[in-house]
């Protein structure tokens, strides 16, 4: 007998009970897009911290203390200490910002010009001009605060005034208030690693010493003239400043980042799996139903010379094919859940999902939604699509036997 | 009718065991079939009629005793070869035809050919010659639950002659039929015996045996009664 004629019976057997076939491809299907779905958002989201950590770059580490105040003394120290290529001092403080009538929160940088641009890579100015490193009031405005009315229309535009009511940086409890001058709008950066562009508001380290009313830094960045001197520096650092002293190289978040992601996505990926297997127990359930359905037809089949071995392969295209569809099916609709997903999840669940951030307590970066772009990994797609047509014909392989090796006498007499 | 016998049954035994108990549907059957006859085996239910028919049909292998076809004996062929002996040499024609719902009429005749290789264009010329001469063309494409149950018996027969057999074994083909189709049925066995066919049909409808020229009575596994007509 032809495989061919097999298939195509197997098919025909399948397609007289529309409802159940399809309910048992839906069960596979959901089974595979749940395995591509889910891996895709865990290896999106990793990709998304690693990629913003690494615009930081290898060289970086973040260096704050928690006991004492970061003054320019330690700037220098620092800056002198073998192996340091540079020293970003940055103050920091939350905001809430008075725009059009509303108040808006926001995070304040004190951070020279030329730093910033260090930072962000490029400064990307839509609409006015960059501040100078003086102690005039000049603010760069985060693209979210801006067009936070979500229309085209800028709220903040260069020149205007805006009020500004800190809320004090690390050490500090008071809140003060304070106008300042928008200079320039910046384009949208989309999410971080520590800074989240879109919602803060950049001045100059003088007029943030000056509005702040403080001389002591909130954290420093420190570039190292290679990154093979991450670890030396690091170790000089915590000699210094002892065990109080946060030492965070983007090189290390990357690297736990990945493993975590990884583990993640083998938690995710089983959690998925468990629902292809559900299915495939849905597929074994409704084969020895069908097939004790069937049993005089597979009687009359033996009847007609068909071999035990027929019998087996019909039933088992039967799993095949529902397998095969349910995979080609589950993989196409797992890609476009994939990039569904973030939309759902950006918008609601992941509102308070930050890139990591190095200080124990208080997070950085505003009140910005996390934005990634999921990954379809093709090897997880490939191992997801075969997968299914594999559960589905192991599945099958019971009630294929039991239908094979059944006594045609008595399947001729079932009733 | 040849004098050779086609078929020689000897000694045939068949015992069901349900546990310790023994239950005989056969004791000794011994009978010669021959090529092209028209043989209606009778007898009340319970006598055997069916497990002979099986036994015939290679459905079933025998307790005790052989079973000579073409001078070769059933009991050594292994499964395999059975299903290949019953694809060739053997025409079921069932009670409750036993069609596949989820093929066309055509299909279902096309099933014995399938088994057998035969490539799908041959086939369906082939199954279209056979249902011509039994049925008229509207009923070729559709689903056997879609026309009368006379139809559909003659739809069976025309699968049973799909690989053309030498055997045609009915089970009670007239069961589920009314008086007119089951005469239509016998005129197509006894047309296909003049052909050339060995028809063995078991029945308990007494009036049908007068198509057959013999008729065998069993009663309790045993060969009570042959009547040549």
């Amino acid at each position: 007998m032809r495989a061919k004629d097999m298939i195509i019976l197997a098919y025909k057997a399948l397609w007289t009970h529309k409802l159940r076939t399809s309910l048992l491809i839906l069960s596979v299907i959901i089974g595979v897009a749940a395995i591509v779905a889910l891996t895709a958002q865990t290896e999106g989201i990793g990709k998304s911290i690693v990629s913003s950590l690494q615009k930081l770059g290898p060289d970086t580490l973040i260096f704050n203390v928690f006991n004492r105040r970061l003054t320019d003394t330690d700037v220098a120290l620092i800056r002198s200490l073998d192996g340091v290529r540079d020293v970003i001092p940055i103050i920091r403080s939350e905001a809430s910002v008075n725009i059009g009538g509303n108040i808006v929160s926001a995070t304040i940088y004190g951070i020279n010009i030329e730093d910033l641009e260090k930072l962000l890579g490029d400064i990307k100015v839509i609409n006015g001009e960059i501040y100078q490193d003086s102690s005039a009031p000049m603010a760069l405005v985060g693209y979210q605060l801006a067009y936070s009315n979500s229309s085209d229309t800028p709220m903040i535009i260069p020149g205007q005034m805006i009020l500004v009511a800190t809320r004090g940086g690390f050490f500090s409890t008071s809140s003060a208030t304070a106008s300042l001058i928008v200079s320039g709008v910046l384009d949208s950066y989309g999410s971080m690693f520590l800074i989240s562009p879109d919602t803060s508001i950049f001045i100059s380290l003088q007029a943030a010493s000056k509005m702040l009313r403080r001389t002591w830094y909130d954290m420093l960045i420190i570039k190292v003239s290679d990154p093979s001197y991450l670890d030396m520096v690091s170790e000089t650092l915590r000699n210094i400043y002892g065990s109080t002293a946060s030492v965070t190289s983007p090189t290390q978040i990357i690297q736990t980042t990945q493993n975590i992601v990884i583990q993640l996505s083998i938690l995710l990926g089983g959690i998925a799996a468990i629902s292809l297997a559900t299915a495939s127990l849905g597929v074994l359930n409704m084969m020895i139903v069908t097939v004790t359905e069937r049993t005089r037809e597979i009687g009359t089949l033996k009847a007609l010379g068909f071999k035990d071995r027929h019998i087996l392969m019909q039933i088992l295209f039967e799993g095949f094919i529902i397998g095969l569809v349910g995979g080609v099916l589950g993989v196409i609709i797992g890609v476009a859940v994939s990039y569904m997903l973030p939309n759902i999840l950006g918008g609601s669940l992941l509102r308070g999902f930050r890139a990591p951030m190095y200080t124990a307590g208080r997070g950085f970066g505003g009140g910005v939604a996390f934005s990634y772009t999921p990954y379809i990994n093709p090897v997880m797609m490939l191992v997801a699509f075969a997968l299914a047509p594999t559960v589905s014909v192991i599945s099958s392989l019971y009630p294929a036997w039991r239908a094979s090796k059944m006594d045609p006498v008595r399947a001729l007499r079932y009733e | 009718m040849s004098d050779e016998p086609l078929i020689r049954l000897l000694d045939v035994w068949k015992i069901y065991r349900i546990g310790k108990l023994e239950s005989p549907a056969l004791r000794g059957v011994s009978l010669d079939i021959y090529k092209g006859e028209f043989l209606s085996i009778i007898g009340p239910s319970g006598s055997g009629k069916t497990t002979l028919l099986n036994l015939l049909g290679a459905l079933d292998r025998p307790t005790k005793g052989e079973i000579l076809f073409e001078k070769i004996s059933l009991n050594k062929l292994s499964p395999d070869q059975l299903a290949e002996f019953r694809n060739k040499k053997i025409g079921f024609v069932f009670q409750s035809f036993n069609l596949l719902n989820h093929l066309t009429v055509v299909e279902n005749v096309e099933i014995p050919m399938m088994v057998l290789g035969v490539p799908p264009k041959i086939r369906r010329e082939k199954a279209l010659k056979i249902l011509g001469e039994l049925l008229p063309e509207e009923v070729f494409y559709k689903r056997p639950i879609e026309i009368s149950s006379g139809e559909q018996q003659r739809v069976a027969i025309a699968r049973a002659l799909a690989n053309d057999p030498d055997v045609i074994l009915a089970d009670e083909p007239t069961g589920n039929l009314d008086s007119s189709n089951a005469h239509v049925v016998m005129r197509i066995f006894r047309k296909l015996r003049d052909e050339g066919k060995t028809i063995v049909m078991v029945t308990h409808n007494q009036e049908l045996t007068s198509y057959a020229d013999r008729v065998v009575r069993l009663r309790d596994g045993q060969i009570v009664e042959v009547i040549k007509r």
